[in-house]
């Protein structure tokens, strides 16, 4: 086992080189307009691209970037999004938003999805589970920004039960903040419960219908006592890692969510560095987000095992 | 002059604007010239609104908070670095100008008064003739500013005139490279070495050897120096490989990394251009180098040798290679004391100027100011590795206030609050009533107006979806800008039959060099619909600038409202014939109010003469498809509106005529904000929603964004040869080339040709005391430019906004420099707790409708 984990240690460093040399290069291959106005001294912004080494080959700039971001842990200031700031700075201010929204959201959608996922099951075609069924495709058809904005319209606009955006400040763990951000959180939660309550209504399903479980109930187990201890544990196999993987994205934060509700959060970082081409602060989303997505492959892949003893590493 | 590549990036800048590509804030402070709203404010019930004009009682105890929204935030408003106007949001608050703008007696219009000045500046020119380049009898070169005795920042510490001295010495290290550095020497106010100062000890290549205007050199003309080096004059040539001179962002760096260069071209380029770069990049120029780079613009240009390109382009393809020229300069050390800035007492603020500078554009150009806290902006400053970094103006703890409001609460991406500074210099009672602004960032429009109506915002700028409902409110009003928008096309001959071969047989796009063909766009162009299908609070547009545009600021005067313009429309739209007694139109302005832009019969006649032209010129064949290429910048709901509506408008307007079935469009949504170079290279063929913003009181400097090869969206129109003839003041026709009319009324001495071919010299800038002639030269400028059909006026730019009612405005009408008042002259209906009892009491959400 210490011997796989090593080795996937191994890997997954050498395919974060990889990941993060292919992105450099791309992003520096992108073209870059000229950022001159009508009557500004063009050589000012020049001078600067200059001095920022952006005219020198991309392959030095490359060694530049690994010697002074992995060996000196600095990643540069940003030069268009936050033009001067420290881009990790800026990253470290804005992640607690993200967060704490994604945080919330987990921990109302993993029990009711799985509530509601092995309700479901247990009433197997009965009304019950139709309801919940078309509950769940309904959720998982409609993209999310549609219903946040019916949440927002709905819950905050015209029943004023919430604000309609997050609230300032970095109190985040105040009663204020935390009413603020229930409509973000439900509209991140609704396409989580959906998916997983699906899931889990699918693998129980299955495994209500197996062998052992007639085998259970036969040895004098209750339908309860059956279900929690030997069907369960059995359908969190591929559960499990579902959740696991829902626990690493909440750190990488929701777009439009963050857009409509005005968390101010790094859910729009990616696309706005790509967008302005601000290389430093794509490059650090960049190593971080493939970093996690690594680790987070790792983490699941050895929870397997002790989800379920009988998985164990294969030998050639 | 042959400059069919003169494909430039910078077009793609701040100033150059595209329509549904701007950030809103729905603040009314942005800057409009005065019009238009005829609209009356409504107060609340139960209120004792004023009507804007007279201030409501200040309670002392009681707080008035402005709150409004922004789409995007503010992220670095350092004075010498901020890049956008939304930066610039927190300065409009925390900082103050020289000078600025008030409204005049009548409050229907705008003058400049002091703020941190006491009194209009002193022309002290005569008393430094000897120093700062300065000659005997020369005036409007030295001005002396007196400063207000109370200008303190928000922690009460005293500004001096040294302040902004020490200021301006740390703007101009030329170390730190500021962006906004050139403040104090590009454009009007240019301050004697400032440039100098900034570049000192540099050895720099920054001039391309060709500019608009400038001849080119044969090669075997060029002299050397003793090392075999080309130079020109005083100065050598560099090549910078990675700048694409006159190509701007088409370096032949870029060739060489994207596969346009052959195996051979490489090696060329690696053992020639490589190999000769000096530490910098730069390339000295020698004979190898310029067969160098003769071989490689040969290579590109499609020809298999320099021969064979001479052969069928002559002279030009011996001199298209110093189009990749720099001019080197190197710039002598100097100390700051020879910067024409400096401070003989505390409250005296001496400036030298490099040209003079008087009147309206001097007071104009000291609207704001380079001010900053020195030991705070000095510990915010670092250098690493070469690289100058400076978070002054980042966050609530790097940055100081002197303006009305100083900076309290700052959160990136989310909220701002700035309160009132109680060291402000210019407070009085029955002004700023406003105790505290909260600035939210709030990227929905829906999500805005939610909040506008909850009575959370005090404005609320109208999207188009939401005019049906609030168009008519009591509480909008309406704000022109300052840009015209336009259909944008390129007639470059060569580059629309390269693009027209990629397609295949049977296609065709040089018919967009018949000038009727364009004419034909024009007319067959609804431009009110247009408007409402895109934009509703836009309004069509039929010349270059705006009703905003104003050409004489001392006065106030709008340029559409002058005979001059009004007569360049009727003469452009051909209603010249019909204006008389006795013909359709009594009077010119008669004539104006019918252009509607909109001639379908006239729009098919010319598209039947412009493909009878097309035939007999051998542009096309009769089974020819015209294949049009319109570019936008993105996929928003704005430009797919419009692309819409242009093809439809198009594939209707040619029915019945010979082109009828031979028109078609394609779409590319892929230029991003390259779209003017994609235009500039045909690489699309028409784009809409495009123009300039931000020179609504300097059209003379704004006209060279149409004339000049470094800014034309149709740089094929070759200025610098079209002649243009300009009866002047003193009743004479004279001639010269439309960039040398342009460089003139910029303030450059040119030579101007009388109709028996007498020469003179004649420059028509701000301070030659010839403005009649400069307004005559500009209205003569802007029919030539309409003239070419190239760029077909399409829109106004114009702006609708809600109104809370918290708050009044100051007036009903929106003025340039004010808008309705701004912050100084917003009055409140009601205080903060009020407010939240009268929305409370409402149901919890207003009715604006």
């Amino acid at each position: 086992m210490v011997k796989y984990v090593i080795k996937r240690i191994a890997l997954m460093f050498f395919v974060f080189f990889v990941i993060l040399t292919m992105c450099f290069v791309l992003v520096k291959l992108l073209p870059q307009t000229n950022a001159v106005q009508f009557g500004k001294d063009a050589n000012l912004i020049l001078q600067r691209r200059e001095a920022l080494g952006y005219n020198k080959p991309i392959l030095v700039q490359y060694a530049i970037f690994l010697k002074r971001s992995l060996l000196q842990h600095d990643w540069g200031v940003s030069e268009a999004l936050y033009l001067g700031q420290d881009v990790w700075k800026v990253f470290v201010s804005k992640i607690p938003a993200t967060l704490m929204v994604n945080i919330y959201s987990m921990l109302l959608s993993v029990p009711l999805g799985l509530l509601f996922g092995i309700y479901a099951a247990l009433k197997k075609n009965k009304w019950q589970d139709h309801v919940i069924s078309t509950m769940v495709m309904v959720f998982i058809s409609v993209p999310s920004y549609v219903y946040a904005l019916l949440v927002q319209y709905l819950l905050c606009f015209k029943l004023k039960i919430f604000p309609l955006q997050m609230k300032s400040g970095t109190d985040y763990f105040s009663w204020a903040m935390f009413i603020s951000v229930v409509p973000a959180v439900l509209s991140l939660a609704f396409g989580t419960i959906a998916g997983l309550t699906r899931y889990t209504r699918a693998e129980l399903s299955e495994v209500l219908t197996s062998d052992f479980m007639l085998l259970a109930r036969t040895k004098g187990l209750t339908r309860g006592q059956a279900t929690i201890r030997h069907a369960l544990r059995n359908s969190m196999v591929p559960i499990f890692p579902m959740i696991l993987g829902e626990f690493v994205s909440i750190l990488s934060g929701s777009l439009i969510i963050e857009k409509i509700f005005g968390v101010p959060g790094v859910g729009q970082l990616y696309l706005n560095s790509i967008t302005a081409l601000d290389y430093n602060f794509y490059m650090l989303l960049t190593a971080f987000y493939t970093l996690i997505g690594l680790v987070s492959g790792i983490v699941v892949d050895i929870s397997y095992g002790f989800i379920d003893p009988r998985i164990r590493m294969g030998e050639r | 002059m042959k400059k069919t590549k003169r494909a430039l990036a910078l077009l793609t800048s701040a100033s150059m604007v595209v329509a549904a590509g701007c950030a809103t804030t729905d603040d009314g402070t942005t800057t409009a010239a005065p019009t238009l709203s005829n609209v009356t404010t409504a107060a609340p019930e139960g209120t004792t609104a004023d009507n804007g004009n007279t201030n409501t009682p200040v309670n002392e105890e009681a707080t008035y908070t402005y709150n409004y929204a922004m789409s995007a935030f503010p992220t670095n408003w350092n004075p010498h670095q901020y890049q956008t106007a939304i930066d610039s949001e927190i300065l409009d608050y925390a900082s103050a100008g020289f000078y600025t703008f008030d409204y005049n007696d009548a409050k229907d219009g705008y003058q400049l008064v002091p703020s941190m000045a006491t009194a209009e500046p002193v022309d002290v020119t005569a008393d430094y003739v000897g120093s700062y380049g300065i000659t005997e009898g020369e005036s409007a070169r030295a001005w002396k500013i007196t400063l207000k005795d109370n200008i303190k920042w928000d922690d009460g510490t005293l500004i001096t005139a040294s302040d902004f001295v020490e200021s301006a010495k740390l703007l101009l290290d030329p170390v730190a490279q500021n962006y906004r550095a050139d403040t104090l020497y590009q454009g009007n106010l240019s301050i004697v070495n400032a440039k100098n100062y900034l570049y000192a000890g540099q050895h720099a290549y920054i001039q391309t050897m060709i500019s608009a205007g400038d001849e080119y050199v044969m090669p075997d003309e060029l002299e050397t120096d003793e090392n075999g080096y080309y130079v020109v004059g005083d100065s050598d040539l560099g090549f910078k490989p990675a700048s694409g001179g006159v190509w701007s962002s088409n370096s032949l760096q870029d060739y060489y990394d994207y596969g346009y260069f052959t195996e051979e071209d490489m090696t060329l380029w690696d053992t020639v251009i490589v190999a000769a770069a000096d530490e910098t990049g730069v390339v000295k120029v020698n004979a190898d180098v310029r067969d160098a780079l003769m071989t490689f613009v040969a290579h590109l240009k499609g020809y298999a040798d320099v021969a064979a390109y001479a052969e069928a382009e002559g002279d030009y393809a011996s001199v298209e290679w110093e189009e990749f020229l720099y001019l080197g300069h190197t710039y002598e050390s100097m100390d700051f004391s020879e910067v024409g800035m400096f401070a003989p007492s505390d409250t005296e603020l001496v400036i030298v100027l490099e040209k003079p500078l008087s009147g309206f554009y001097l007071l104009y150009s000291l609207t704001s100011s380079w001010l900053v806290k020195q030991d705070l902006y000095e510990s915010c400053m670092s250098v690493k590795d070469g690289v100058y970094t400076n978070t002054y103006g980042t966050s609530v703890d790097t940055f100081a206030s002197y303006g009305p409001y100083k900076l309290t609460a700052f959160q990136q991406d989310k909220q701002y609050t700035m309160e009132k500074n109680e060291y402000y210099f210019d407070a009085s009672d029955d002004t700023y009533q406003t105790t505290a602004i909260v600035v939210d960032c709030v990227d929905n429009s829906s999500t805005r107006l939610e909040k506008f109506l909850n009575g959370e915002l005090d404005t609320y700028g109208l999207n188009a979806e939401d005019m049906e409902s609030y168009s008519a409110s009591d509480y909008t009003y309406y704000a022109t800008g300052d840009s015209t928008f336009f259909v944008a096309l390129n007639p470059d001959k060569d580059a629309l039959e390269a693009e027209q071969a990629k397609l295949g047989d049977n296609y065709n796009k040089t018919i967009l060099t018949v000038k009727e063909f364009r004419q034909a766009l024009s007319y067959a162009l609804d431009r009110a619909s247009f408007a409402l299908a895109t934009l509703p609070t836009n309004s069509p547009a039929f010349g270059i600038f705006s009703t905003t545009i104003i050409s004489d600021p001392e006065n106030g005067i709008a340029y559409r409202t002058t005979e001059q313009a009004k007569q360049v429309l009727v003469n452009f739209w051909g209603l010249a014939d019909d204006v008389g007694e006795g013909k359709l139109y009594a009077t010119v302005d008669e004539a104006v109010e019918s252009i509607t832009g909109y001639n379908l019969e006239m729009a098919r006649e010319y598209f039947d003469i412009a493909y009878d032209k097309a035939i007999e010129a051998g542009l096309m064949d009769e089974d020819d498809v015209v294949s049009i290429c319109i570019g936008i910048p993105s996929t928003s709901t704005t430009y797919t509106k419009g692309n819409d509506f242009l093809v439809n408008c198009y594939t209707d307007a040619v029915k019945g005529t010979k082109l009828e079935g031979k028109l078609e469009f394609t779409l590319d949504d892929t230029i991003g904000n390259d779209f003017a170079t994609a235009l500039q290279n045909n690489k699309v063929n028409l784009l809409f929603f495009v123009g300039w913003t931000g020179s609504a009181l300097d059209p003379y400097g704004l006209m060279e964004a149409y004339t000049s090869a470094d800014y034309q969206y149709d740089p094929s129109w070759d200025t610098t040869v079209e002649k243009l003839t300009v009866t002047l003041t003193d009743g004479v026709d004279y001639t010269a080339t439309v960039w040398d009319w342009t460089e003139a009324i910029a303030g450059t001495e040119i030579t101007i040709m009388d109709a028996d071919g007498n020469a003179k010299a004649f420059s028509a800038g701000p301070s030659d005391g010839v403005d009649d002639d400069r307004f005559l030269i500009l209205a003569a400028l802007e029919g030539a430019v309409l003239s070419t059909y190239d760029l077909l006026p399409l829109v106004d730019d114009s702006s609708a906004q809600m109104k809370g009612m918290q708050i009044n405005y100051y007036t009903e009408d929106y003025i340039f420099g004010l808008g309705f008042g701004g912050i100084k002259y917003y009055t409140y209906n009601y205080t903060d707790a009020q407010w939240d009892e009268y929305v409370k009491a409402q149901g919890g959400t207003l009715n604006y409708k």
